[in-house]
């Protein structure tokens, strides 16, 4: 009979101890905590890499046409849907619109992973994890925050500054702009520097010839030199300028030039091949993949034309971003950049040659599309047609094996030209560049041009090099003309473009953070 | 059939055993038990032997058996509404029994939480539904049972496929991104769930709706609580019931499309929209026709076998029973069927020790190759795929074989719709095992002990296979193999103790005690492409090509801790206070905040036994007064979302054209993070008129839901873009009313039992600074054309607002038009409404146009008998509610080669008819909500018409049969709706995760709902 009074008091005991073990603590094992994935080698390489994978918010997709490509004057949007990409192309952008949102958000993300990084790397060698690696990585990781300030303040002038990743400061107000710039080149300066292990001094980052085959694709040492000077090049045109800038850039170009191996290729599609990414010309890519589920190409999609009546590919082109008229114009008769990558009929050269050959040939009945201009019926429509892939096999989608560039060598090339022509005039040295440049694609070496003429064809050059490659509203912004030559391509802007000098932070930013806001706005 | 046959050879011999065991001396007696006054028989009537748990039920003619152990045996006969008696029977064998009303009304006990209760005594809102209903109309699954059965109890079917997904909705929807489903409690077992049992399983199914009834179940409580008892043996009565149905469906709903000469006309006629100088078909009268809706939809079979053993002694009862049940659906290669198994026990071990156990089994097995899959495989959902094909084109090859591409009229081949559906194999097995012992013990006279252990496994399998011949959107000609496997394993242990006192006049009842539960949940994922062979199926995966493996796993785990009480007090049977309270703590949420309280309070007032109510006691016989008041709290996120955690992306980043794999911080953790809230005011009227003839229950609620989830905008700069936490409320509130009335009694009787509920939402804080839109995310046709967002949420609108663009007719002159999407309007467009008059229709000029939870809804089930004879009438009803007919958008689109409705022929916009249906030829509606796609969803709906059949008494006796019951019953015989689909209730799709935000009412070329006959039989020995 005790029994019955037993019985109860054990299962009330039993089921109170289990309340007792931390009954109610979460132990996930799906998911892992972020200290735990820098014990190893491994695991901290996997976590950098997703700060590589944010930048697919910037550079994949057409993003990056639709924030900084319409809102210059080397390519536009004339069809009449999308109200996002029309109000972006025409001047008419507000905060609240649409493209502004993920080049500010993936930067945030790619820049918070990169500080997630550097928060948690290991200080010095552990028994699994070495101090060149750690060194590596730091570096690597600078390379990315760097990079992310390096678009938000040549974007919105200021941004908030951080630089941590525990404890994060919540509703940061935008930082002094002296600040931000100093952290750039301090991030980018990172990647350039060698250290000293076992007596032997060797650069914390690899070169693009010596980087292990299955890490192409990460940042090399040439990529931190090349942005370094690009970034001191930046800063000279601001008012923050420090009276050295121009200086340093110059050095670092000359570093690219002089010891990093890198050169031109024959033709000026080779450089848009896929086969000959992250080789001689390319050096810092955000890496695409036409099989890969999130990071294949669109830029051959959004850029070429609609000729699916011509090739039989049913998504050959979108035709959605066209280049500028003024562009078209801008450059000169035998320009293989005009010839072949704009006027040029690849298809027909495509399937009459070897499947394995790239080539062109110009037939002046198929230089356009079928599309005539909707604003100028009179003029047709012309397509770049320089990430074309013609070794995708994939005839359904059109997405593309090709590498979106961020920083290529002639872009260097012509920046060195910049840059020395700035500071000594048009010596024979400021015509190194320009003429490697324009020799490839086929056209007669400049020279006897006084300093400005020199400057001219330099911008000019750039313009037409570096066409549709998100450089161009960069480059003006830096020359300060955004608003004359936007003004020239785009003849039916007709809103005061004072007001978009650089871009609004986008409003659903402000509604979230109260200490940000658009003075101008 | 066979596995059939072999289970009820299985059922015959435990019977045997069982038999075998309890065989001990006994004789019958039997008799018929009459209502004293007007002398007609009283079916119902409790039967007892005094001192044991034997008894038995009259039934319908009053008429009972009884097995009693001797001669020296009294019998207790009790009955609501009647004085209780007890018979000595000696050696009588025939004992007729007159009923005299009582003054004091012996009510129905109704389950609820942690017990039961006296109909009379209950403080709170809870709607009872008994065993002789459910099995009424026969179901397939048992949510389908719960339809119209009580007022605040919204139950939807999101497709009307075999095994389609059932939506219950208890009082409205509380949160916008959580788990909006009833809490299951099945036979005490807190987490069951309600499609594992088959509805013959079952006695009684008790739907808790306020704050008094499922504060007990405290932080699960918030949306309701249904409680379900399985079926257990009763003393002395072994027997053997059977029941089957067997029956056809049939679409008989078909839209009216083209026909190949209509057809015809109207691609002739988008040509010369087009200007395109050529007539294509130059004899469309001429052209074939092919119905692709007749190729679609074919008849289908459904059945339903159970077989049961129940019994006992005054020790040891037991229930046995096997159920198969099998609905094929009206298009190819779509079913359901389930499997399932139960055994219940309860034996009395000492004089002080009662022991039991509950144990199910269910094995379902479904198809799903429509709904669900729209936008997993891109194959189109073939009903919208089939609807749309050109009905010149014909799904046949010259030897009538099915062609598996189609050459469509404009664009590139595309797959079968037909086809895939024979040749793609997608399935579902679902198991689930529930099982529960418990201990009972009697401390002292007034006090027990129970304790219960029990447990859920469920595990689930999605098996799909697509040969290479079969062409769909996604994997084109690849074969392609996934096997989708989850498990899940929860267990629940709770121990109380209850304390139940009568005093003088009143009456104690209260309990306390505590509970603790856990789950585990794993998953696998397999993928392949590229197999060799075809026949291997997804049964040998390592077929496939080894560089297209993919493999996905995952777990979970969460805990619940809990310490719960109740205090109810019965003063003078005339005052009823209830307190609950339960304490709740939960893995799920943030370290600050683990533990919650959830408490409410009830009285009740039994005005019917005051005194001054005496004088009207001839017409208001009972009349009680309800209020209450609580909390209940609903945890409704999945486990970990309070952390900030890292997840290993297998798509990761590209290093040297290859894929690797990153880590990627997935969502930002809020430490504080913690309960949805839901205070509930509740006041209700139950009363009784004319010797309860009439009942009336009626409830007003008032329902606020806050600290709701929400996924708030953060910064960007932190790197996240939201971050789940607390904010926001939400407000339901609504009247229900139900009435159950015998109009006439007698031979010929007459039966109602009527509901309707008005209930409206509204959201009164976000917490946020802009509106949140949900949408569509899912393909409309398989391509590329996708609907934006079609709905927000918005303070100060309904949960559910429908968001798009008003029209105001066509253009027929557009000088001064505003531009409509970036293009300039065109004679005969639609012509929308510049509500912010910017000149420019863009997406600034949306407004709300209308709601997707109805207004007014419930049933109405009439029941007539005559002499055994019975019809049942039961009717359900939906009004004020909007459904996207997105389905007529797609089939009337005036842009495409595609087949359309044939009433477009000759409604199109022309400058001579300017007041058409449609606008012009040529043109293309947009792919938003446009509001003339939005149509009014009310409708009543003879759901199911039944004739039975009850076999007297007197007929059965000579072949040993106690009960035998034939029926036929017709399902959707009769629809009353303006809706121009197939069925304004079919249209319910709730897919991707942005559709969250309560339930989205979508008609995107749904299956149709199938009219179907049965014929049953019901019978026990």
């Amino acid at each position: 009979m005790k029994a019955k009074y037993i019985v109860p008091g054990i299962m009330f005991l039993l089921t109170s101890l289990i309340a007792c073990e931390d009954f109610l603590t979460e132990d996930p094992k799906e998911m892992v905590s972020e200290k735990s994935l820098f014990e190893k080698e491994e695991t901290i390489i996997q976590t950098l890499l997703s700060s590589y994978h944010s930048l697919h918010g910037i550079y994949g997709w057409r993003n990056f046409s639709k924030m900084y490509g319409i809102t210059s004057d080397d390519v536009e949007f004339v069809h009449q849907s999308h109200p996002d990409r029309q109000e972006m192309n025409n001047y008419t952008f507000n905060p609240n619109s649409g493209p502004l949102i993920e080049p500010w958000m993936f930067s945030w993300e790619s820049l918070s992973r990169a500080n997630l990084v550097l928060d948690y790397i290991p200080d010095s060698a552990t028994t699994l994890v070495s101090q060149p690696f750690i060194d590596r990585i730091k570096a690597e990781a600078r390379f990315l925050r760097g990079w992310n300030y390096f678009n938000l303040v040549r974007t919105f002038k200021t941004v908030p500054l951080i630089t941590v990743y525990r404890d994060l400061p919540r509703d940061p107000p935008r930082a002094d702009e002296a600040e931000l710039w100093k952290l750039i080149i301090s991030d980018f300066q990172a990647g350039v520097e060698s250290r000293s292990y076992n007596g032997n001094e060797i650069s914390v980052l690899p070169g693009w010839k010596t980087i292990a085959a299955d890490e192409k694709g990460r940042i090399t040492r040439g990529a931190a030199k090349a942005a370094l000077g690009w970034a001191y090049m930046t800063r000279a045109s601001l008012e923050i300028a420090s009276s050295t800038d121009m200086d340093s850039a110059l050095f670092w170009f000359n570093e690219v030039i002089n010891t990093e191996e890198y050169g031109l290729w024959e033709y000026y599609y080779d450089a848009f091949y896929p086969p000959n990414k992250n080789q001689l010309e390319d050096i810092f890519s955000f890496q695409q993949l036409a099989s890969s589920s999130q990071f294949p190409s669109r830029q051959q999609r959004d850029h070429s034309p609609k000729i699916c009546d011509i090739v039989g590919r049913e998504n050959w082109g979108y035709g959605n971003f066209p280049v500028t008229e003024a562009l078209y114009q801008a450059m000169e008769d035998g320009d293989e950049r005009k010839e072949r990558i704009l006027r040029g009929d690849f298809y027909a050269m495509h399937h009459a040659g070897d499947t394995g050959y790239y080539g062109w040939v110009t037939d002046s009945s198929k230089m356009y599309t079928t599309d005539p201009h909707p604003r100028y019926p009179e003029v047709p429509l012309a397509y770049t047609q320089k990430w074309c892939d013609y070794t995708s096999t994939d005839d359904a989608t059109s997405e593309s094996n090709m590498n979106f560039q961020l920083i290529r060598y002639s872009n260097i090339l012509l920046l060195h030209s910049e840059a020395t022509n700035k500071l000594y005039g048009s010596t024979p040295d400021a015509y190194t560049g320009i003429n490697m440049v324009r020799e490839r694609s086929g056209l007669a070496p400049l020279s006897g041009l006084d300093q400005m003429e020199l400057r001219e064809a330099i911008r000019n050059e750039r313009w037409i090099e570096l066409h549709a490659e998100g450089v161009r509203w960069f480059d003006l912004m830096r020359w300060g003309i955004k608003k004359e030559k936007v003004e020239a391509a785009k003849p039916y802007v007709t809103v005061n473009m004072d007001l978009y000098e650089y871009f609004p932070i986008p409003q659903r930013e402000v509604d979230a953070n109260p200490n940000l806001n658009n003075p101008n706005w | 059939m066979k596995i059939i046959k072999q289970s009820i050879c299985l059922a015959f011999l435990i019977l045997q055993i069982i038999q075998s065991m309890s065989a001990q001396e006994v004789r019958k007696i039997s008799g018929t038990v009459t209502d004293a006054e007007t002398g007609y028989p009283v079916p119902g009537v409790n039967i007892s032997i005094v001192g044991t748990q034997h008894g038995t039920i009259s039934d319908i003619n009053g008429i009972y058996q009884l097995d009693i152990p001797g001669n020296e045996t009294t019998i207790h006969i009790s009955f609501i509404g009647y004085e209780s008696q007890e018979i000595h029977v000696g050696t009588q064998s025939q004992i007729n029994i007159e009923l005299f009303e009582s003054s004091e009304l012996l009510e129905e006990v109704v389950v609820v939480g942690y017990g039961e209760m006296k109909k009379s005594d209950l403080t709170g809102s809870i709607a009872s539904i008994k065993s002789d209903e459910l099995n009424a109309v026969p179901v397939v699954k048992l949510d389908h049972a719960l339809q119209g059965a009580a007022p605040g109890v919204f139950v939807t079917n999101n497709s009307a496929q075999p095994g389609g997904e059932t939506v219950i909705r208890i009082r409205g929807i509380n949160s916008l991104i959580g788990d909006n489903d009833p809490l299951y409690v099945i036979d005490g077992y807190v987490g069951g769930d309600i499609n594992t049992i088959p509805a013959s399983d079952v006695i009684s199914i008790e739907v808790l709706k306020d704050a008094s009834a499922t504060s007990i179940y405290g932080a699960r409580g918030a949306n309701g609580v249904v409680l379900i008892t399985t079926k257990a043996g009763k003393s002395g009565q072994n027997r053997i019931s059977f029941s089957s149905y067997f029956g056809w469906q049939k679409v008989t709903n078909k839209l009216d499309l083209m026909d190949g000469p209509a057809f015809t006309r109207f691609i002739d006629s988008l040509y010369t929209a087009r200007g395109i100088p050529i007539i294509p078909y130059p004899e469309p009268d001429s052209m074939e026709s092919y119905d692709w809706q007749d190729e679609m939809f074919t008849s289908a079979p459904m059945q339903n076998y159970s077989l049961s053993a129940s019994g006992g002694n005054e020790d040891i009862n037991y229930y046995i029973s096997g159920n198969y049940v099998q609905r094929d659906g009206v298009t190819r290669n779509s079913y359901y069927g389930r499997y399932n198994v139960r055994a219940n026990i309860d034996a009395r071990v000492k004089k002080w020790l009662k022991v039991g156990g509950r144990l199910g089994y269910s094995d379902a097995d479904r198809s799903r190759n429509l709904e669900e899959n729209m936008n997993r495989s891109g194959t189109g959902h073939p009903v919208a795929v089939a609807l749309r094909m050109a009905p010149i084109v014909t799904p046949y090859d010259e030897e009538g074989n099915l062609l598996n591409e189609i050459q469509p009229v404009e664009g590139p081949r595309t797959g079968n719709p037909l086809y895939v559906q024979e040749y793609r194999l997608d399935h579902v097995l679902e198991r689930t095992t529930i099982g529960n012992i418990y201990t009972e013990i009697d401390l002292l006279e007034g006090l027990m002990f129970k304790s219960s252990m029990g447990f859920d496994y469920r595990t689930n399998k999605n098996n799909i296979y697509k040969p290479s011949h079969v062409t769909d959107a996604v994997q084109l000609n690849r074969s392609y193999a996934e096997v989708n496997t989850w498990q899940r394993m929860t267990w629940l242990n709770e121990n109380f103790i209850s304390y139940n006192k009568d005093f003088m006049n009143s009456r104690l009842m209260a309990l306390a005690g505590l509970s603790a539960n856990a789950s585990q949940y794993e998953r696998h994922v397999s993928k392949a492409y590229d197999f060799t062979l075809d026949g291997f199926e997804y049964h040998s995966m390592q077929s496939g090509s080894q560089p297209t493996f993919s493999i996905t796993t995952g777990e979970s785990a969460y805990s619940r801790l809990s310490y719960f009480g109740r205090v109810h007090y019965n003063l003078r049977e005339k005052y009823l206070f209830t307190f609950n309270g339960r304490m709740d703590g939960s893995s799920r949420f943030g370290y600050n905040n683990k533990w919650s309280f959830f408490p409410s309070g009830a009285f009740a007032w039994r005005i019917s036994q005051e005194d001054f109510m005496e004088g009207s006691k001839q017409i208001i016989n009972r009349l009680k007064f309800r209020a209450s008041y609580g909390v209940s709290g609903s945890e409704a996120i999945d486990p970990y979302k309070s952390w900030t955690l890292m997840s290993a992306e297998e798509r990761g980043y590209i290093l040297n054209d290859i894929q690797v794999p990153c880590y990627l911080p997935k969502i930002m953790g809020d430490p504080n993070l913690g309960w949805e809230q839901t205070a509930q005011l509740d006041i209700g009227f139950d009363a009784g008129f004319l010797k309860n003839r009439i009942n009336v229950v009626i409830d007003y609620f008032h329902k606020v839901t806050s600290e709701l989830f929400v996924n708030a905008p953060v910064e960007y700069t932190t790197g996240f873009g939201s971050q789940l936490t607390n904010i926001g409320n939400l407000k339901n509130e609504g009247f229900e009313l139900a009435v159950n009335a015998r109009i006439l009694d007698g031979d010929f009787s007459w039966n109602i039992d009527g509901n309707i509920t008005h209930q409206r939402s509204k959201i009164l804080d976000l917490g946020l600074k802009t509106d949140v839109e949900t949408g569509f995310e899912e393909y409309i046709s398989g391509g590329t054309n996708q609907f934006g967002s079609v709905q927000v949420v918005r303070v100060g609108e309904a949960l559910g607002a429908y968001y798009g663009y008003e029209t105001d007719g066509f253009w027929n002159d557009t000088t001064g038009a505003p531009t409509q999407f970036g293009m300039t309007a065109k004679p005969g467009d639609l012509k929308f409404v510049d509500q912010d008059n910017d000149g420019n229709i863009s997406d600034l000029d949306r407004i709300v146009l209308g709601k997707q939870q109805p207004t007014w809804y419930g049933g109405l089930n009439s029941i007539f008998t005559w002499k055994g004879i019975e019809l049942a009438l039961f009717f359900q009803y939906v009004i004020d509610v909007d459904v996207l007919n997105a389905t007529r958008q797609m089939v009337t689109n005036l842009n495409n080669m595609e087949n359309k409705l044939a009433e477009v022929e000759g409604n199109t916009w022309t400058p001579d008819n300017p007041d058409a249906l449609y606008p012009r030829i040529g043109y293309t509606t947009p792919y938003s909500l446009v509001d003339v796609y939005l149509e009014d969803g009310s409708f009543l709906r003879l759901r199911d018409l039944t004739l039975a059949y009850t076999v007297p008494e007197k007929y059965l006796d000579k072949i040993n049969i106690s009960n035998l019951r034939i029926y036929i019953t017709g399902s959707n015989l009769w629809l009353l709706t303006n809706y121009s689909g197939y069925d304004p209730e079919v249209n319910i799709y709730r897919g991707s995760d942005r559709a969250d935000y309560g339930v989205l009412v979508m008609d995107n070329g749904s299956y149709p709902r199938a009219r179907s006959l049965l014929l049953g039989i019901n019978f026990s020995f």
